[in-house]
């Protein structure tokens, strides 16, 4: 048989009589049915077009052939008749032949996991019997499934018993104090609640490279419930990560398992509440291998080094310290927008957590002087004053060591994290802090013509700010009436500022929240986080004149900050006309330069490294 | 957070297809062999004297005080205590698949 006589057999099949038996109308009522002939219509008028177009499979020469077998001339009234019933027929059809490839049975079976779903379609009864048969195949399977869950939690469970017994008897081994350890370890363990059993998993490095770190004292912590606590207040600031629109865009690229540690990750990170380290941490984890870099900032910063530890001094540095649980903080939270600034934001971040609606109280045990004492204390008559302290404050960063702004990127948000304090992260994957343009605009918002009393707590002193005078910029900073360089600049011992901030004072040494441990007895050159800013810190002036010295000596291009004679403001030193220079106590920039204020000394936490 | 930690540790520990209370008594159960392990491991390294010591920093919780004693008393700890959690983690998941 050739092909095209395949294909007029086949085309006979829809002969009037033949359809008939192979196709009996099903009962159908109503709208449903009218549906299904406009439907049928409309597919017959398309197969007619076709068939007059002599598109391909409704060639003329195929009709003809057609019209030849069924013994009716072409071009006759008769044909016309014949390709009328014709065109319908294909048309329902075509139709049936969709319907069937849709939903044929054999293959709907088969995709539910039926092993003989069949190729033809069976009776109502059939139909019901197969289905009944998957039914209890599912639940079978399912039964299964269940005894082989509980079986794999059963071994797993004894499995562990024995490790557990095995170790006991090891510890019984070496006897004495071990031992007691060892039963006491398991007594006190078993009495911890969930949340801090998690914070023993996370301090012991289970679940995923990002808590890698294993520190025995992070675990022993969960006794005293800091480790868990910091699990648990992570929560909200995870939450927040979560449904970050930004940081979705952000992270679009990644999978999303790398997000999921990069959230958990950053949340761990926030409620730790770092200071200088934050954006840091968060650029280190944001660009680097997940595991690696998170371990790594994990092992230097948490939980040590940070308020969980009272400032304290100590004769010999292997004294312990006490360690004091750091209250849990509200989780407010202000993102960046355009045309606002830092004293913008951290007024948003006072309304937050004056809004009725949310109950916040500060937190108990919260530091006196930390800024969300500050903000609590505020009311609107004094808000303005107390943002513009916080935001000239140079612990927060929001100022760069000359006195200009720091950029906030569209990325950026402030918070107050666990230790009490404002703090602005920056981009998460932008190499830290930019500097704000020349001109950028600050969002006035204190005016010193209108001096508002700053609420604070009774035990805090308000800041000292010295007379508003002209201050040296940057660029080409006014350095007037230098001191001789053979002259002393100040009679006085400079003392230098003790971080109000600092995690941890021992004697003669800060070390601050990047864990750099400062001398406060002999003056050392530190790096910010930009490397663009020097400064020097410790000892007396003299021996601080004396190094600046020498150090401008060989690079007279340096610009270098210091405190000044009251070891309250900040200076620059450099080298004018080849002599040693000081510049007047340096004020931020601000709007106009009308609002503005002196910087402080150098602290600790503006430190990144030692240079000499 | 507590959810998302459970689940990263449940990956990690091989026990995922399990049903979260199931996870959480695990997780619970292994942090306690782990946490045996790891003090173990360090103890090792330490006299008796400073071991008593150590009992007693442990005991207190203090975190600072702890660290200092294991930074100067066992300066590798750290990488200590995680060879033996690595350890415990190896049993548990080979023990799996047996």
């Amino acid at each position: 048989m050739s092909m095209n006589e395949d294909w007029t057999q086949g085309l006979k099949r829809f002969t009037k009589e033949n359809f008939a038996d192979e196709h009996n109308d099903e009962p159908s009522i109503g709208g449903e049915k009218a549906n299904k002939e406009a439907e049928i219509e409309a597919r017959a008028e398309k197969i007619k077009q076709k068939r007059l177009n002599n598109e391909p499979g409704f060639e003329w020469e195929r009709m003809d052939e057609l019209l030849r077998q069924e013994n009716i001339e072409p071009n006759t009234p008769e044909a016309e008749a014949f390709f009328r019933d014709w065109d319908r027929r294909v048309a329902e059809m075509e139709l049936t032949e969709e319907v069937e490839e849709e939903y044929e049975p054999g293959e709907f079976l088969r995709k539910l996991g039926f092993k003989d779903g069949g190729d033809e379609a069976g009776t109502p009864k059939e139909w019901r019997e197969k289905l009944r048969e998957l039914i209890n195949n599912v639940k079978e399977s399912a039964s299964g499934v269940e005894d082989e869950i509980k079986e794999l939690f059963t071994r797993k469970k004894e499995r562990l018993d024995t490790r557990s017994e095995e170790l006991d008897a090891e510890a019984e081994k070496i006897g004495g104090v071990t031992e007691k350890s060892f039963r006491w370890i398991g007594e006190k363990y078993n009495k911890l609640g969930w949340k801090s059993k998690l914070g023993v998993g996370v301090g012991l490095g289970l679940g995923a490279a990002a808590f890698s770190t294993v520190s025995l004292p992070i675990v022993f912590a969960c006794w005293s419930g800091i480790a868990a606590q910091r699990v648990a207040g992570a929560a909200s600031m995870f939450l927040k990560f979560e449904n970050s629109k930004k940081l979705a865009n952000r992270t679009e690229n990644l999978s999303e398992e790398q997000k999921k540690v990069l959230m958990l990750s950053m949340a761990v990170i926030y409620s730790i509440g770092m200071s200088i380290a934050v954006s840091e941490a968060i650029t280190l984890v944001g660009n680097s291998a997940w595991g690696e870099a998170t371990h790594e900032w994990l092992k230097h910063h948490w939980p040590f080094g940070h308020t969980e530890v009272t400032p304290q001094t100590h004769p010999e540095v292997s004294q312990p310290a006490t360690s004091v649980s750091a209250p849990e903080m509200p989780a407010v939270f202000v993102d960046a927008s355009a045309g606002h600034g830092y004293e913008y934001m951290v007024k948003q971040l006072w309304e937050q957590l004056h809004d009725p609606a949310k109950n916040f109280v500060l937190p108990e045990g919260a530091d006196p002087n930390s800024d969300i004492a500050k903000l609590f204390a505020a009311d609107e008559n004094s808000i303005d004053s107390v943002v513009h302290q916080i935001a000239s404050d140079p612990q927060h960063g929001f100022f760069n060591a000359d006195g200009t702004s720091v950029q906030i990127n569209p990325t950026d948000h402030i918070f107050v994290a666990a230790d009490g304090q404002v703090h602005i992260s920056h981009g998460f994957y932008n190499n830290g802090p930019v500097n704000a343009p020349e001109g950028a605009p600050v969002t006035p918002t204190y005016s010193p013509e209108t001096p508002a009393e700053t609420p604070v707590p009774a035990e805090i002193q308000p800041p000292t700010v010295p007379p508003v005078e002209a201050f040296p910029q940057p660029e080409a900073p006014p350095i007037e009436n230098p001191p001789p360089l053979n002259e002393t600049p100040a009679a006085q011992v400079e003392t230098p500022s003790a971080p109000a901030e600092a995690p941890v004072v021992h004697e003669n040494i800060v070390v601050n929240h990047s864990g750099l441990e400062i001398p406060t007895d002999n003056p050392h050159f530190y790096a910010d986080a930009s490397d663009k800013n020097i400064f020097i810190y410790g000892g007396s002036a003299t021996e601080k004149r004396e190094m600046i010295e020498a150090y401008l000596k060989e690079n007279p291009d340096k610009i270098v900050y210091s405190s000044d004679a009251n070891g309250t403001n900040r200076i620059a030193w450099g080298v004018v006309d080849g002599k040693l220079t000081i510049g007047d106590p340096i004020q931020t920039r601000s709007f106009f330069n009308i609002f503005k204020s002196f910087m402080k000394a150098p602290e600790p936490d503006e430190f990144a490294r030692i240079i000499k | 957070m507590q959810d998302e930690l459970t689940a990263a540790i449940a990956a990690d520990l091989g026990i995922k297809e399990l049903p979260i209370d199931k996870q959480k008594e695990l997780i619970s159960q292994f942090g306690e062999v782990a946490l045996k392990a790891a003090t173990l491991s360090v103890i090792g390294k330490l006299s008796e004297e400073k071991r008593s010591e150590f009992a007693t920093l442990s005991e207190a919780g203090d975190v600072m005080a702890l660290k200092t004693f294991l930074d100067r008393e066992v300066p590798d700890h750290e990488e200590i205590a995680k060879a033996a959690v690595a350890d415990e983690i190896k049993r548990f998941k080979e023990f799996k698949s047996q």
